[in-house]
């Protein structure tokens, strides 16, 4: 019987697209009336982490970077399932791009270390780089699979897994460890338990880490360690259309559209 | 097959549900349930209660359930048997049986306070069209939207209805704007503990913000589920409240209609809550409306199949009953089929997309208001 | 060492399967190109690549570099990452652009790594400064609403990743200068992943088609009528994103800022309520038509032709209308 080591299971938390409101004046973002959440992404990885433990053992393990108020979330994650979480929180990482973020998560990683996999969302919903999982994989020297859907099988040094390609899949062996990153949507994330979740808001130590605990420097993360920056901010306008009503019986509405349009 | 009795959960079963020691297994439940079969037998698993030997296979075929109430309605010896099948599903929850629809679900209740998926735009977009109708600095009585609402413009027509009537009897109407589902599904999939949390919130929620005696809702499911724990308000339905505006000489319903119609019954206000004669004599209360019954009416009803969470779980009975309950509605030869739930119109009305019948699915209330006219 | 000179594009393929993005990304490369006198690089690996190699090489490259191995014939994250990064290596190209497809976005992540270079994920403008020469994108965050200008202000090559769709792919009257090299034996024998089994089926390229149906939540994953209709307008089938949630179909199939953006001449829109990472994906379509039950619905602020209606009634008469149906 396989038994695996670690799962390192990332998790952002972003606030839901749609409640961010953009400032045309002072071109700025504010997130700050936004409901929060746990990257959607992200839940699909925990779930598949957790699906992978019930069958092959080890140890879920949530690790995230970001303020100190994501405690709430992770302790969701906790209450899904997972055993234990790190933070790595730090006033230096404000403004740190997705290159710093895989540095910084890859830093975590090792000192959590004895890892059998890192298990990611495919993205992050405010950001959609998708680069930090296989960022990661280069900073550990270790290989990554990129939109995961489903784990086929656990061998002794490897993991068999299918991923999505353009028009269907591909089934890939991956020796471990290994960064997996979880195609959206791919499960249905179990609901959190609601009396772990009392336990873990009681009870539950979160572990918190700052940059110095992972031995870097100021100037290599946030703005300072970032390689893009961001010089303007604007909201993108539609175009304006007709937006003529068509009403009538639907008989009359498809003879009018298809006249319309030139269908016929 | 003989089987030994696991007394423990016999124990278990009987302090919360006291009433199951009574069945003499009749069977008046199991012929009346509308989606008994070779795999769903409410009277077989009041017996395995009584012995305590429920196991996962009924774990499996408890969620098929629609809780509409018909074989405690009609049981002789008052057995709270959906109760005992709410018990029940707390019980799979607890092992683990459930559909994985269920997590979508409560995800859904619990970033968007409603289990349809509708976001903060959709209630903001619902808020806009009726914060010129409303009046929430002193009104007589408060309206609870059920939150299937927020995203469908047929349901907000009878909002809209119900206020253009109450609006008429003198009163001042004004709404709940906090859009969110008043539990009952969360309490139908058997998560106590997030029921717990999330209607202590909610309750909280509301206290602070409803400014009036009355609450009114559109939905039974809402009224029974808020009347549960909610304290210091009136809830009702308003079917009641309207029979009591027109028998009170409140609201005059003085113009007439030459049409024949039926009324379908919501589970919630028929079985659950005896609310039977209330609609009736609002419908009959209008000149020249003449209403005939369906082939099962009143606490006989048959279920729309949306009760239970069936709704939204998408359970294999909950559309078959829809289109069962409507071709009951079509032979009564009406031209409309009336009822006062949302989850019922919702149904009926879908059933009627696939059916293609010449029969009107109405909201009372809506029927009501196109009658009174301006 | 050399200066970092040229705008390199990596050309991706698949099983022999060219994927259409790169060569949309090549043309602009072209473009800027001429504008800022740089040569243009195109980058192709594979298997058997005679046939890609002479299709590439019409997009603007002044050279097109071909890595041609066995094992290169399906993308393969570690022996890419190698081969890619030997080649970035000798020839010291300043900028590399890659479509913003799945695979390149995994070649991408890891060479940004390695290089200690700046990336910017799915573009959807890529220019160069004509002050200091640094690479200026556009990128769309928060669900497409907000549009970021991003430089790179560190580590070469500059990378980016160009959304599908973002700018059209033209034949240029120059060919390109095909090098073939070889590559070191073990670059490609140290990967950690293997194929085991794949299966594709042909996709239709929404973002080339002319005619294009979407489906959104309003029609609560029931395609059927969807299909018919398009198939008798000759249109392809694109879905919103909850639908893609709900599986019902690939999410090649979805359109919108994470999924392809449309430049079709006329996209049908049932039952969708306009979500901005949505309407981001039309914006650039002739004629839209929505239909929705709901009046208010944002959709109708971003479309020519608004239809209050059950879209299946809709589609219903549109297909009689067009002589469909039983």
């Amino acid at each position: 019987m396989v038994a695996l080591k670690n799962i390192i299971v990332t998790m952002k938390v972003t606030p839901k697209p749609e409640e961010i409101r953009f400032d045309p004046i002072t071109k700025t973002v504010d997130r700050s009336k936004a409901t929060n959440e746990i990257n959607p992404a992200d839940k699909n990885a925990l779930e598949l982490a957790l699906q992978l433990k019930e069958k092959y053992g080890g140890k879920v393990i949530i690790l995230s970077m970001g303020p100190p108020f994501w405690d709430q979330f992770i302790k969701m994650g906790i209450a899904m399932g997972a055993d234990d979480a790190v933070l790595v929180s730090d006033r230096a990482l404000g403004g740190s791009d997705a290159f710093v973020t895989s540095k910084v998560l890859a830093a975590a990683i090792k000192k959590i270390g004895d890892y059998s996999l890192v298990i990611t969302g495919e993205e992050s919903e405010d950001g959609s780089t998708g680069q930090v999982p296989p960022g990661i994989a280069e900073w550990l020297g270790i290989p990554a699979v990129t939109y995961v859907s489903q784990i086929v099988d656990v061998t002794e040094d490897s993991i068999i897994v299918r991923r999505t390609i353009k028009g269907g899949y591909e089934v890939v062996k991956v020796k471990l460890p290994a960064v997996l990153s979880v195609e959206l949507g791919v499960n249905t994330p179990r609901f959190p338990d609601f009396e772990r979740l009392q336990w873990a808001q009681s009870e539950f130590k979160l572990t918190i880490w700052g940059i110095k605990d992972l031995g870097l420097t100021e100037d290599e993360v946030g703005f300072k360690g970032s390689l893009t920056a961001v010089t303007e901010l604007r909201e993108l306008r539609p175009r304006e259309r007709l937006r003529q009503f068509i009403e009538g019986s639907p008989e009359e509405i498809a003879r009018e559209l298809i006249k319309r349009l030139g269908l016929k | 097959m003989p089987v030994t009795v696991n007394f423990s959960l016999r124990e278990e079963l009987l302090k919360v549900v006291p009433t199951l020691s009574l069945c003499y297994q009749c069977g008046t439940c199991s012929t009346y349930c509308p989606i008994t079969d070779e795999s769903y037998n409410i009277r077989l698993l009041v017996k395995k209660a009584q012995l305590g030997v429920v196991d996962n296979r009924d774990f499996k075929v408890i969620w098929d359930c629609v809780t509409c109430g018909t074989c405690q309605a009609l049981c002789p010896n008052n057995v709270e048997i959906v109760n005992l099948v709410e018990v029940i599903r707390t019980m799979a929850m607890k092992s683990k049986v459930f559909p994985t629809k269920i997590n979508e679900i409560l995800w859904k209740i619990y970033e968007n306070q409603n289990p349809w998926g509708y976001t903060v735009t959709d209630k903001r977009r619902f808020a806009a069209q009726f914060s010129g109708l409303i009046n929430n600095e002193n009104p007589d009585v408060v309206i609870y939207p059920c939150c299937l609402s927020v995203g469908d413009p047929r349901l907000q027509r009878h909002i809209k209805a119900l206020i253009r009537v109450l609006t008429k009897a003198g009163l001042k109407v004004g709404m709940y704007m906090g859009l969110s589902c008043c539990g009952d599904i969360i309490e139908h999939t058997g998560n106590k503990a997030f029921y717990e949390e999330y209607t202590t919130k909610l309750r909280d929620a509301i206290m602070n913000n409803v400014k009036a005696p009355v609450i009114v809702t559109l939905s039974p499911h809402c009224e029974y589920s808020l009347k549960k724990y909610l304290k210091g308000v009136k809830i009702v339905h308003y079917v009641e409240l309207l029979d009591e505006l027109i028998r009170t000489g409140k609201l005059k319903v003085d113009k007439k209609a030459d049409i024949t119609v039926t009324y379908h019954d919501p589970c919630y206000l028929s079985k659950h809550q005896k609310v039977i004669e209330e609609p009736r004599r609002v419908i009959t209360s209008i000149p020249g409306v003449r209403l005939v019954e369906m082939e099962h009416s009143r606490e006989k009803s048959l279920c729309c199949g949306a009760g239970g969470g069936g709704i939204a779980l998408e359970t294999r009975v909950s559309t078959e009953l829809s289109k069962r309950r409507l071709r009951e509605a079509v032979n009564t030869g009406a031209s409309v089929v009336l009822t006062a739930c949302t989850y019922c119109f919702r149904m009926l009305e879908d059933a009627n997309k696939v059916m293609r019948t010449n029969l009107k699915v109405m909201d009372l209330v809506e029927f009501l208001d196109s009658v009174l006219g301006d | 060492m050399s200066e970092w000179r040229g705008i390199s594009v990596f050309i991706e393929q698949d099983n022999g399967e060219l994927e259409r993005a790169s060569l949309e990304v090549l043309t602009r490369a072209g473009e800027l190109g001429r504008k800022f006198n740089e040569e243009v690089l195109g980058i192709l690996l594979g298997h058997e690549t005679d046939n890609l190699v002479k299709e590439a090489s019409r997009y603007g490259a002044d050279k097109l570099i071909v890595v041609d191995h066995p094992d290169l014939r399906h993308y393969n994250s570690d022996a890419y990452t190698e081969v890619v990064s030997y080649i970035i290596n000798k020839y010291r190209p300043r900028y590399l652009l890659l479509p913003a497809t799945r695979n390149s976005r995994d070649l991408a992540g890891r060479l940004a790594v390695r290089f200690r270079a700046c990336l910017s994920a799915h573009v959807i403008m890529v220019d160069i400064d004509e002050k200091d020469r640094k690479l200026v994108t556009a990128v769309p965050g928060f669900g497409g609403n907000i549009v970021a200008t991003v430089v790179c202000t560190g580590g070469k090559p500059e990378m980016a990743t160009v959304s599908p769709g973002t700018y059209e792919a033209r034949v240029s009257d120059k060919e390109a200068t095909v090098i073939k090299e070889t590559i070191p034996a073990d670059l490609v024998g140290r990967r950690r992943i293997e194929l085991v089994e794949k299966s594709v089926s042909p996709m239709p390229d929404l973002s080339r088609a002319e005619r294009v149906v979407v489906a959104g939540l309003g029609t609560g994953g029931d395609l059927e009528l969807i299909k018919e209709f398009a198939n008798l307008i000759g249109a392809a089938v694109g879905v919103t994103r909850p639908l893609a949630d709900m599986g019902i179909v690939p999410r090649d199939y979805q359109i919108g800022t994470t999924g392809v953006s449309l430049r079709a001449k006329v996209a049908f829109v049932f039952g969708a309520s306009g979500a901005p990472h949505f309407v981001y994906g039309i914006r650039d379509c002739g004629t839209i038509v929505a239909v929705n039950t709901d009046r208010e619905a944002p959709i109708f602020e971003n479309c020519d032709y608004c239809v209050v209606a059950d879209l299946f009634d809709i589609l219903k008469a549109l297909i009689k209308e067009l002589g469909g149906g039983k």
